[in-house]
């Protein structure tokens, strides 16, 4: 193979093997971006939703409690309804496997609540209002409550998860760069070998045989290692010496 | 030294390595695995590095030992380093140390693991984990020369420096001939167990990553639990049998499938490791029958598998050992010492070794009966030169040396006592399974990272015979001249 193609497809090379790490990181950054976005954004929604659960339970308890000690007629089917609907709407929006462990046994636990208000409704007037709500309804409350809690422990760690993961993602972009960035340091000392062993060294040798032919007339000997432009050139010249040589004899 | 000759002949093993990345990259792909990118750019860069020596240096032939030496131990640790670049950029539980530990595991035929989760990796990622074992099981230069026989004279040198001496001895014919000898018994045992395995209820992708496996010697499985995640009685006998035919000397074996049954019956090595391992598994069977299982069947299924997976230096796991009694794990242990027959993919002393060795006793005592006589050595019905059995001799005694130090450097490190030690036999004989926490259902993640680099070097100088590596990081050799 002729040197100008060998230099051209080390170059080449290197230039293939920093392409491919520039695309590779652009791509990279592109999808973790992405990613990051949509991740994060989806893990913060639910959060927020979960949170705002625990606030529309209370509030709805207070509202239930308030209207009921006051006497007035309680519509707890559709005061519960809606949020029951809201819970599953969030289940079939955004749950996974393990999330829906906890969403089913919420609505439940939302539905014992909601029945328990509807036993107490019943045996009004019979008994104390106050330790009917307080032996009845505060502990189907609580409990929705903290299957609330679990709800929104289980999206913060989530969350942190998305973190380690995403941290994860950047080191399988950064690596690349790494890789590329010795796969190019190592092939520009091997070309480099090269270019001295197979183009520097020879030229070298033809020019201290050169000097030698002039200042001392010793004879030129050179033997290619290949069959490139520096074996013709060293040819060249070695028929060069071999002309003066013999003008020299016939002076 | 003619550091261009090396590059040239390294490219060669670096194309090699990275025609297997390709496949793996093309079964991610199909997949639509993670690991789809971190291979092609794997195969890409490997691709790179190999062409570029070859088209620049021209083809020579006049190699002289030395340059072949260090060709063959560069390619080695080269190809340990290419071995981790898919793993390093697929990420997961592969840290640095962990990629080069799993790297040299695979290549070296060891398989050992550092993973806690192998059966989440891509496909891609197995199948590359399983391709380090057959490239490596077949010894990286061989399988060179055996895909490119138009090396010349320059074949010859590299097949010499790649085969130990013990190795070279029971090859008697040229070396082209041995590197197809070896060719054609090494895929010829991976297509059979690889169509058995089918017949016995695994998948295509398991069937050949636990072919690969086992013809290799090596022990990587895809299965958390190893070989006993499949429960079949089946799958066990054929691996078993596979195991102690890749145990064998492959001029042995080919003599024996072409029907020169006269070579097989005489030799001494093959009746010893034969009986060497039915005594010891019948032995360990004996031991472990009502301590651990309640029939003898049980027993003898268990001790079969475990002895010939250790034995063979292989690693695969079909029981937890580390709870077996201590006679059973004692024998374990000496057979992680003494694996099988040179000229198999086995690691380890060998059994050729150990043969000279009992044989040197012998001569000693009789030589202290009869101070005057003079007695030779005699193997197979030859006499034996006296530089082979000392360096037999001598081999062992490094060999438990290193074994020795590494134990003694991990257990350092705080790790306990039968765990370091026996990492460190099971290592040095790139068998993969120790005991204690290193045990055959167990993996190396626990240890330190710098145990886990004592571990790897041990791994290199137990697969290249201990003197390869040492010539090759002497400086005196690099300025030695062509």
């Amino acid at each position: 193979m002729k040197l100008q193609y060998k230099i051209l497809a080390g170059f080449a090379i290197l230039a293939v093997m920093l392409f491919i790490a520039g695309a590779w990181s652009i791509i990279q950054v592109k999808f973790f971006g992405e990613r990051l976005e949509k991740i994060i954004g989806d893990k913060y929604q639910k959060i927020e939703v979960s949170k705002t659960f625990r606030e529309i339970m209370e509030r709805k308890d207070r509202e239930n409690i308030l209207l009921y000690m006051s006497g007035t007629n309680v519509n707890i089917n559709a005061n519960m309804s809606e949020f029951i609907s809201e819970i599953k709407n969030y289940k079939q929006k955004y749950s996974d496997k393990d999330e829906n462990k906890i969403l089913t046994p919420l609505i439940s636990s939302v539905n014992v609540y909601e029945n328990k208000w509807k036993e107490i409704l019943i045996l009004t007037g019979k008994t104390n209002k106050l330790e009917l709500y307080k032996s009845k309804i505060v502990p189907a409350f609580n409990q929705s409550l903290k299957k609330i809690d679990k709800l929104i422990d289980y999206n913060q760690i989530s969350l942190k998860k998305t973190i380690v993961e995403i941290r994860g993602r950047a080191r399988r972009a950064i690596i690349p760069g790494i890789v590329a960035i010795i796969a190019a340091i190592v092939f520009t000392l091997l070309f480099n070998y090269f270019i001295n062993h197979y183009i520097v060294k020879p030229l070298n040798t033809i020019k201290t045989q050169i000097d030698d032919f002039i200042s001392k007339g010793k004879p030129i000997r050179f033997q290619p290692i290949m069959d490139d432009e520096i074996a013709k050139l060293s040819e060249s010249i070695y028929l060069l010496s071999s002309y003066t040589n013999l003008d020299e004899q016939h002076k | 030294m003619r550091l261009y000759v090396i590059f040239r002949y390294v490219g060669f093993v670096i194309l090699l390595n990275s025609f297997f990345l390709l496949i793996s990259t093309l079964i991610s792909f199909f997949y639509h695995e993670s690991s789809f990118y971190p291979l092609l750019y794997s195969t890409i860069i490997t691709i790179l590095f190999g062409v570029f020596p070859i088209i620049f240096v021209p083809s020579i032939d006049d190699i002289t030992y030395t340059e072949g030496l260090l060709i063959v131990v560069g390619a080695w640790i080269l190809s340990v380093f290419i071995g981790t670049i898919p793993y390093v950029m697929w990420g997961g539980e592969f840290s640095f140390t962990n990629a080069i530990f799993e790297s040299v595991s695979g290549y070296t035929t060891t398989g050992s693991t550092i993973l806690n989760q192998i059966e989440s990796l891509p496909l891609g990622i197995l199948f590359w984990r399983a391709s380090t074992h057959w490239i490596g099981g077949m010894g990286i230069i061989v399988f060179v020369l055996s895909v490119m026989p138009s090396l010349g004279s320059a074949g010859l040198v590299l097949y010499r420096s790649e085969m130990s001496p013990t190795a070279l001895r029971q090859f008697k014919m040229r070396s082209r001939d041995a590197v197809r000898i070896i060719l054609w018994v090494y895929v010829g045992l991976t297509t059979i167990e690889t169509i058995l395995l089918m017949f016995a209820g695994m998948n295509l992708f398991d069937a050949v990553t636990h072919a690969f496996s086992t013809v290799a010697t090596g022990g990587f499985s895809t299965k958390n639990a190893s070989v006993a995640a499949f429960h079949s009685l089946s799958i066990e006998i054929i691996i078993m049998v596979f195991m102690l035919l890749s145990g064998m000397n492959f001029a042995l074996l080919f003599a024996a499938v072409t029907g020169r049954f006269k070579e097989v019956k005489a030799s001494s090595v093959l009746k010893y490791y034969v009986g060497a391992n039915i005594v010891v598994i019948l032995l360990v069977a004996l031991n472990i029958w009502g301590h651990n299982y309640h029939t003898f069947w049980q027993s003898l299924r268990y001790s079969a598998f475990q002895v010939l997976s250790v034995g063979t230096s292989t690693g695969f796991a079909n029981a937890d050992s580390s709870v077996w009694p201590p006679f059973a794990q004692m024998a374990l242990v000496l057979m992680t010492l003494q694996c099988a027959s040179a000229g198999s993919t086995s690691g380890g002393i060998k059994v050729d070794r150990i043969v000279v060795f009992l044989k040197a006793i012998a001569r000693e005592i009789k030589q202290n009966l009869h101070p005057n006589a003079i007695i030779n050595i005699i193997m197979d019905g030859k006499k034996l030169e006296e530089d082979l059995v000392y360096s037999a001799i001598l081999y062992i005694v490094i060999y438990v040396v290193i074994v020795a130090v590494a134990g003694l450097l991990v257990s350092a490190m705080g790790v306990d006592m039968v765990s370091a030690y026996s990492g460190a036999a099971a290592t040095m004989g790139n068998v993969g399974p120790g005991l204690g926490f290193l045990g055959s259902l167990e993996n190396y993640s626990s240890l330190p990272a710098a145990a886990k680099w004592v571990y790897s070097l041990t791994m290199l100088l137990g697969r290249l015979e201990i003197y390869g590596l040492i010539i090759f990081f002497l400086p005196s050799t690099w300025k030695r001249k062509a």
